[in-house]
């Protein structure tokens, strides 16, 4: 489990090192995006972003690529894998305060929590972080009821506007265009899709009785993921690795006549 | 119910572990219930906040070195790192040069303000006049280094467009220039 979830962190944070997208290649922001987060204000008070760079910006660029590479080849040992969970929030940190997006990635800051806790604790730490990927999804849903937006029609036409206006003023009659054109035309379709959409997030609150509908919460969850990107553009690679948390750790495992489906029961981090 | 047998399981295997998942969750509900984040509690909110009806856009549009870049020639990442170091930079400047988050602050949390602690805290929390100078070199070594070419100049323009839905058509409007790194 361990192996399989760090080849694929270490993947990302590749792809971020060929991007120059680590701390020692991005170095920080004169104008830093902190808004009003505490942590984010401890971190200026302590004076961290103007100390990373340089010699230290490397260093610790080292040493959060190692701790996940030794993470997923070493995978008996959590040593490691707690040296790369505090890593990966500094980086987590640094970086949106750089990239100015508090939130939009978290897949491996929340996955990583489960792998820094000894052996017969991980079954009960993985599971933890379920949780939290269905309470993610869920929030999701519920900030967007509670402010009325179930029942506005123009909210998913204008977002598709304004991330999409490029593309429309260019007219260039794409497959993408053609969509987001037919839908701005078709506003009752619009607003259908949006609130499906709003019931997709919704239905992870299942999760929280039952691990049973996991492997259609698998399908919603793909299907939401197109339909953000192809109706708004969005698409954050990194957190579909909370599919790991649905799948992988439970169903599968399951598979393997270790985990009983719906019960509780420790697993173990060597799997 | 699952979760509430899994805080069962956990107290019975440990009572560090079950308080410690107790306390993150206690922590996550708080702040999503009194509006606020603090990292790793986040919001999840994104989108949540009704958009009002409009039909007058803006498209951005970037040259370097006198010609126009094409977004594709960065990655996601990389154009989002600009975009919104651009836009942070906009906002203060708009702001009459000061940090909108400051603003945002002394006009919200008069507890925060009055407190004894804020005249240390706000010499190190928010951003200055001089790192909006120093924004500028920063911007030119992430244009150089994303979009792998030598970059003399960065002309930020804003392209006002009117969206006529009952014929669908999208009418530009001449191009501002507004910044000019």
């Amino acid at each position: 489990m361990q192996r399989f979830v760090f080849a694929a962190f270490s993947l990302i944070l590749l792809y971020k090192l060929y991007s120059s997208l680590l701390i020692s290649q991005v170095g920080m922001n004169p104008l830093v995006y902190q808004e009003t987060d505490p942590t984010y204000w401890m971190f200026m008070v302590l004076g961290i972003p103007g100390h990373m760079n340089g010699t230290i910006a490397i260093i610790f660029d080292v040493l959060l690529l190692s701790s996940c590479l030794a993470s997923c080849i070493f995978s008996r040992q959590h040593i490691t894998a707690i040296v790369f969970f505090c890593c990966y929030f500094i980086y987590f940190v640094l970086f949106n305060m750089t990239a100015g997006h508090h939130y939009a990635n978290v897949a491996i800051l929340v996955i990583s929590f489960a792998f820094i806790f000894r052996d017969d604790l991980f079954g009960f730490s993985i599971q933890f972080c379920r949780f939290a990927f269905l309470f993610i999804m869920c929030s999701a849903a519920i900030w967007k009821i509670a402010r009325g937006n179930l029942f506005y029609p123009p909210q998913l036409e204008m977002i598709m506007l304004s991330h999409n206006i490029g593309t429309l003023v260019a007219g260039d009659k794409t497959i993408k265009y053609q969509l987001v054109k037919w839908f701005i035309l078709h506003r009752n379709w619009t607003h259908v899709i949006w609130i499906t959409m709003i019931a997709m997030e919704f239905s992870f609150i299942t999760g929280f009785f039952t691990r049973k509908m996991d492997k259609l919460l698998i399908l919603v969850y793909l299907l939401f993921v197109i339909g953000g990107y192809l109706l708004a553009g969005i698409f954050a690679v990194e957190n579909l690795l909370f599919l790991f948390l649905l799948y992988p750790s439970f169903n599968f495992i399951a598979r393997q006549h270790i985990l009983p489906t719906n019960k509780i029961a420790p697993i173990s981090n060597s799997l | 119910m699952l979760l509430i047998d899994f805080f069962k399981a956990v107290k019975k295997k440990s009572a560090v572990l079950f308080w410690s998942f107790l306390a993150i969750t206690f922590f996550q509900l708080a702040c999503t219930f009194l509006k606020i984040e603090v990292t790793p509690f986040i919001l999840y909110g994104m989108y949540s906040e009704k958009i009002p009806e409009q039909t007058e856009f803006a498209i951005a549009e970037v040259e370097v070195n006198d010609s126009s870049l094409h977004s594709p020639e960065l990655s996601d990442w990389q154009a989002d790192i600009l975009s919104t170091g651009y836009e942070n930079y906009n906002n203060m400047l708009q702001n009459n040069r000061t940090d909108i988050v400051k603003t945002r602050v002394e006009k919200r949390y008069h507890f925060l303000t009055s407190s004894f602690l804020y005249p240390f805290l706000k010499t190190r929390i928010y951003n200055n006049e001089a790192d909006l100078d120093n924004f500028s070199k920063w911007y030119h070594d992430r244009f150089s280094q994303f979009a792998k070419i030598d970059v003399r100049t960065i002309r930020i323009y804003s392209t006002p467009v009117k969206f006529d839905r009952s014929v669908f058509t999208f009418s530009k409007q001449p191009r501002k220039l507004i910044a000019t790194f």
